[in-house]
């Protein structure tokens, strides 16, 4: 009896700390969207959490701006980014996890030194590289410096070692060539791996803020991360706190609407074969 | 239908050597069953033959057509891996067709081959389901029909019913030996450890061991009929791993040779194998063999001290009842203590009774220093 008790006051504590987590969590986010929809006056007096109406002026302000240009400078430099890298980082990892050829080794053994250099250490050469070649200032620029992602490439090829053989073989024994039986076979069972490839690599690009920094330097090229660091210090000095939480909601929504898509392919990585055996 | 042959089929890796030697033929129609301990390469042997390995020296010719260099999908061969490969992410119709549609056969024509494997193998009712959604047996099917709709030369199956539970596993058995027959007596080449399945399916077996662990021989054992291997093992090997349980064995000298065969004596009894004795001198060391369901267990223990040839005192010191008939554990008497296994449908017999065992010359193996049987 007093066994259960203790059982059933320990979950309760769980619990309790988790709601308490999750609360802590979700508070600035809930803030942030309340914030958006007050108006400039509400917000100085700071009367309630609560905004008096859903006022969208905000919003209508920050979409009739540049703040459209960055959103569709950041969403397209994503998109490219996120299939090209997926692409290349997929093919690479199937490559290293699956041919035997020269060099294997010490490809990979260079890979793995190159993942130890931090980012911010080959951000400077690598912007001296692109402005040789003429791309400074240009979305090429950015989506060239990130279609490799080391991480990935080591993922994918860590998915393709524990990938059955015996289905490749039996794809082998009913015609496919080896782009056949990646492409009709290893790919369709490699979705959830693909997927969160896309999730990361799509966060990762969205949320860049260091890289256009350095390679972006007009407003109408700048990405949103970017333009919404700007205009925060030119809202933030006549205290448009509205339009500058507007600007970040409106930011996380596509993260919120990949994520949410992709999300059952995410929840069944490790389920990669059920049903072959 | 087609015939198979291997010749002089040798495979190293680094320095390990998987396979010896390996030479054989499959006629036409035939199933074939490629049996042995882990490790002796038949799966390796399989894999060669199908053209997924292609690191092994020797010829492989399928319908007097050697296919060393041919590519595994032109071999015309279909292969049911052990874990039956399905692709999960096709229905079960998509799966049996998927090779039919890369050899771009007529829509209408894969159709009805879909059909007519599901009809056999009655997978009628699953073809829009996915794997994942189907039981071992059905998951098994599935990867038959893949072989069968293609129509090949050969088919092979590398320990299909070794991820199947005991009952299922029989159910298999036979429809495996049913589409033998249903199929027209297609060439089949069968890899499994399981002796009961290769007793059971095969019209010839060839026994394998690992040449690992024997080196300067061949990796094969004995070719032969199931019942050849059993009554007649070719060497010490063969009569260890055909049987269940296994053939008992002991170490001895050969006493006397007589026109009848070798006489020898097994804890103190006079004991004689009607056997060739060709090759064999008195005092020669040999190895007697006796299958236990070839002993026969008499509880009347007056013969105790009769000498009668070929019978010896036991004690009972453990009994597994399977229903038809209990496998008595004994300690023979008489001597450092060895053990003898017989199988007895009487159920009187009790742990700890002295049981006399008659063990018929005629039922005797005798096998030479090198391990080699006498012919009986």
């Amino acid at each position: 009896m007093s066994r259960r008790l203790g059982d059933r006051a320990g979950s309760l504590g769980l619990h309790g700390f988790l709601v308490f987590y999750a609360l802590l969590t979700l508070t600035p986010f809930v803030w942030a969207v309340l914030t958006s929809f007050k108006s400039v006056r509400e917000i100085a007096l700071a009367e309630s959490i609560l905004p008096v109406a859903l006022n969208l002026n905000a919003y209508r302000q920050i979409l009739g701006s540049e703040f459209s240009t960055w959103f569709y400078n950041s969403m397209s430099v994503a998109i490219i980014v996120t299939i090209a890298s997926v692409a290349a980082n997929t093919l690479a990892g199937y490559a290293l996890a699956r041919f035997r050829f020269v060099g294997r080794k010490s490809i990979f053994q260079a890979l793995l030194l190159i993942i130890m250099v931090p980012a911010q250490v080959t951000m400077i050469p690598a912007f001296l590289i692109v402005a040789r070649m003429g791309l400074a200032d240009t979305h090429t620029a950015l989506v060239l410096t990130s279609v490799v992602n080391i991480g990935s490439i080591f993922m994918m090829r860590q998915f393709f070692i524990n990938f059955p053989t015996d289905i490749e073989e039996a794809a082998k024994l009913d015609g496919c060539s080896p782009i056949a039986t990646f492409v009709c076979i290893v790919l369709p069972m490699a979705a959830p791996a693909l997927a969160t490839q896309a999730i990361f690599i799509f966060m990762g690009v969205w949320n860049e803020f260091m890289k256009p920094l350095l390679y972006i330097s007009s407003v109408d090229n700048y990405m949103l991360t970017q333009g919404l660091n700007a205009a925060a210090k030119q809202y933030e000095k006549s205290a448009a706190w509205n339009i500058i939480m507007a600007g970040s909601i409106v930011s996380i929504v596509p993260i919120l609407l990949i994520y949410i898509g992709l999300n059952k392919y995410f929840l069944t990585l490790n389920d990669q074969t059920a049903g072959s055996k | 239908m087609a015939q198979v042959t291997l010749r002089d089929i040798t495979l190293t890796r680094g320095t390990t050597a998987i396979l010896r030697d390996v030479s054989f033929t499959v006629e036409a129609g035939e199933f074939c069953v490629l049996v042995g301990p882990s490790g002796c390469g038949k799966s390796t042997l399989l894999r060669l033959i199908a053209g997924l390995d292609d690191d092994a020296s020797g010829e492989i010719l399928i319908d007097g057509q050697s296919v060393v260099h041919v590519p595994a999908a032109r071999r015309n061969v279909a292969m049911v891996f052990q874990g039956y490969a399905l692709y999960p992410h096709m229905t079960v119709f998509d799966n049996i067709a998927f090779a039919l549609r890369r050899a771009k056969v007529p829509t209408a024509e894969i159709q009805t081959r879909v059909q007519t494997a599901a009809k056999i193998l009655q997978l009628g009712d699953c073809l829009q389901r996915k794997p994942a959604s189907l039981s071992g047996g059905q998951r098994q099917r599935v990867a038959i029909g893949r072989a069968i709709v293609k129509k090949p030369k050969v088919f092979l199956f590398d320990e299909p019913l070794s991820n199947l539970d005991a009952s299922l596993r029989a159910e298999t058995r036979f429809e495996i030996a049913k589409l033998h027959r249903d199929m027209g007596s297609a060439s089949m080449l069968y890899v499994t450890h399981d002796q009961v399945e290769a007793m059971t399916l095969a019209d010839r077996i060839v026994l394998l061991r690992p040449v690992l662990q024997s080196p300067g021989l061949g990796s094969i054992v004995q070719v032969g009929r199931p019942m050849d291997l059993y009554h007649r093992p070719a060497n010490l090997f063969a009569a260890r791993f055909i049987g269940t349980p296994g053939m008992n064995l002991f170490e001895t000298r050969v006493a006397g040779l007589t026109d009848q065969g070798v006489a020898f004596e097994l804890h103190g009894q006079r004991c004689h194998a009607a056997v060739s004795n060709a090759g064999l001198a008195v005092g020669d060391l040999i190895t007697v063999g006796i299958r236990p369901e070839h002993v026969q267990v008499s509880l009347d223990s007056s013969h105790a001290g009769d000498a009668a040839p070929n019978r010896v005192l036991a004690s009972v010191t453990h009994i597994e009842a399977l229903g038809e008939h209990s496998i008595l554990f004994t300690n023979l008497l008489g001597g450092p203590a060895e053990a003898l296994l017989a199988k007895t449908t009487d159920e009187s017999v009790r742990v700890g009774d002295s049981v006399v065992l008659h063990l018929p010359a005629s039922a005797m193996h005798v096998f030479g220093v090198n391990g080699g049987a006498q012919v009986r």
